[in-house]
């Protein structure tokens, strides 16, 4: 069988800017994460997923069919673009009703009825989503694109702006539609995110895919990188001493009111931390992880792909 | 809910439809004060300037503008343009659905003022079922001319509406008021062509040449913009 998604040696460049630099992958059913930080390229890989710009070189086939010339992929692919977009005039079930008709569905109306009970929004399918929150408008979004039963999800960064309950829900959501056999290409910026959906992630930094694996192998990826911690205690010198004895940190820098930490373990790093200072009697008021973004960690993961061989 | 419905919903929603109604209203009116007032003798004048050089490249022009730009600018402002080309709806289809439904809100708003011309024309010498045919027929081709510029427009501009108005002021504006030459490349002198039909001399500016060929430019203004727009979308960069 071949993969529902497939991308070959894809680049897309607007003017001089380079926004995907030949990437190359196959989807699998299930959930696959695709993380990466804000401009990475997540959205142009969407939009050239969804047809709506062409490849600057290379393929691009979803279900088989380039969707740059065969909009009737949609009836079998399901988007959540970027943003919170919605027609504010229409309400909850006429958007829904709408796209599911625009993609072939004979029953639109039910479709849209067990999409939006799908994603919990029965209740306020009849409101102008106008006055939704975004959180509901993500719903509604998120029901558009399951009411046609596609074998294919596209979901770009669908937990963007929804609190912690629904997040939850959401993804729990995600999940099962993976479980169902569906392929599911989710982005987020967030890895614990990506973690609990995903059965693989592909990372892509500054348009590259600079890893790919279990979330679990990603994850251990991340761990090992160095990274920079800021520490604020109410005794820097005295904790600064004792971190210097630690194997896995590198460095310690003294400052006005805290310390800034070096260590090639950041994992390590955090659990040693409360230990030291719980032994040595020393208060932490904050501990900010610096440079522990995930644009600094994957630029650092480029520079490792790169040396590997790129 | 059809793509035909959305459409049309999008068109005539929000406070800009205030402006669209009553600005022909107005006009309307005034052409229905002047019809009032006026006595026995001849009112070709006030008739020819207000179909032929207000309405027409100045009232309906704007209304095509405010509408035509926003079919696709509004998908754009609110981020619905991916939902809506992620459906199996051909683009062309799109593109035609969105234009029509901006068109003909354009006409139909207009049309109070278009009567109230026409209440204009009974106190004209002019054979009134031919004014009143010349009349309809230039601004429906006048509201599918400038729409499918405007809507094209919008699809190549970010900043559609300013270069719009610019292109409505300056260019049918003034320099076709300065030069036959220019005269003869401006959507509202055509539809002026159409207005003066009845007349045996133009009173008003429009563009020279015969009617039928009015008729045919204006409407290859609006079957080309069509095709270019339809051309343009799964190519614009929203």
């Amino acid at each position: 069988m071949t993969a529902a998604l497939q991308v070959t040696g894809v680049s897309k460049w607007f003017g001089d800017t380079v926004a995907l630099s030949d990437l190359s992958f196959t989807s699998a059913p299930g959930v696959t994460g695709l993380l990466g930080h804000n401009g990475a390229g997540k959205s142009t890989l969407f939009d050239l997923l969804a047809g709506f710009s062409s490849p600057s070189q290379g393929t691009v086939r979803v279900l088989g069919l380039d969707p740059r010339n065969d909009p009737s992929v949609h009836a079998r692919l399901g988007l959540v673009p970027d943003g919170d977009g919605l027609w504010p005039f229409l309400t909850a079930r006429q958007t829904v009703e709408f796209l599911a008709r625009s993609r072939g569905v004979a029953d639109p109306a039910r479709a849209a009825a067990a999409a939006l009970d799908t994603v919990g929004m029965t209740t306020p399918a009849d409101r102008k989503v106008h006055g939704f929150s975004k959180g509901m408008r993500q719903r509604v979004r998120l029901a558009q694109a399951l009411a046609h039963d596609p074998e294919v999800l596209l979901l770009d960064e669908p937990l963007n702006g929804l609190d912690p309950a629904q997040r939850r829900a959401d993804v729990e959501l995600i999940r099962r539609l993976g479980a169902q056999g569906r392929t599911v290409l989710v982005s987020s910026h967030i890895l614990a995110e990506v973690e609990r959906m995903a059965d693989r992630v592909l990372v892509v930094v500054n348009g590259r895919l600079v890893a790919e694996g279990t979330p679990a192998g990603v994850q251990a990826l991340l761990a090992q990188s160095a990274r920079t911690v800021r520490v604020e205690t109410d005794e820097p010198r005295k904790l600064a001493a004792l971190l210097l004895k630690e194997i896995t940190v590198d460095s310690v820098t003294l400052d006005t009111d805290g310390l800034v930490v070096h260590t090639s373990d950041g994992a390590h790093l955090s659990s040693v931390l409360p230990q030291l200072a719980v032994k040595a009697k020393v208060l932490l008021h904050r501990v900010i992880p610096l440079g522990e973004d995930l644009e600094s960690v994957f630029t650092r993961l480029t520079a490792s792909a790169r040396g590997a061989g790129r | 809910m059809t793509l035909l419905q959305l459409s049309l919903r999008s068109v005539v929603r929000g406070k800009r439809m205030v402006f669209v109604a009553l600005l022909p209203l107005l006009v309307g009116l005034v052409a229905v004060l002047l019809a009032v007032n006026a006595g026995d003798t001849d009112r070709t004048d006030p008739y020819g300037v207000l179909a032929g050089e207000l309405l027409l490249p100045l009232v309906l022009a704007l209304v095509a503008l405010i509408l035509g730009v926003n079919a696709f600018g509004d998908e754009r402002d609110e981020r619905t343009l991916g939902l809506l080309l992620a459906t199996t709806l051909s683009r062309p289809r799109i593109v035609l659905t969105k234009y029509a439904a901006a068109a003909a809100v354009t006409w139909l708003a207009c049309l109070p003022a278009t009567l109230g011309c026409l209440v204009l024309a009974t106190k004209t010498e002019l054979p009134f079922g031919e004014a009143a045919v010349s009349l309809l027929v230039a601004s429906l081709l006048a509201a599918l001319a400038y729409s499918a510029l405007f809507v094209l427009l919008s699809l190549v501009l970010r900043r559609a509406v300013l270069v719009g108005l610019a292109y409505l002021v300056l260019w049918e504006g003034l320099l076709a008021e300065l030069a036959v030459a220019f005269r003869n490349l401006s959507v509202g002198a055509y539809a002026a062509r159409v207005v003066g039909a009845p007349f045996d001399d133009v009173p008003f500016n429009a563009s020279d040449g015969s009617v039928v060929t009015a008729v045919v430019l204006l409407v290859v203004v609006a079957v080309v913009g069509v095709a270019a727009s339809a051309w343009r979308l799964p190519r614009a960069h929203l």
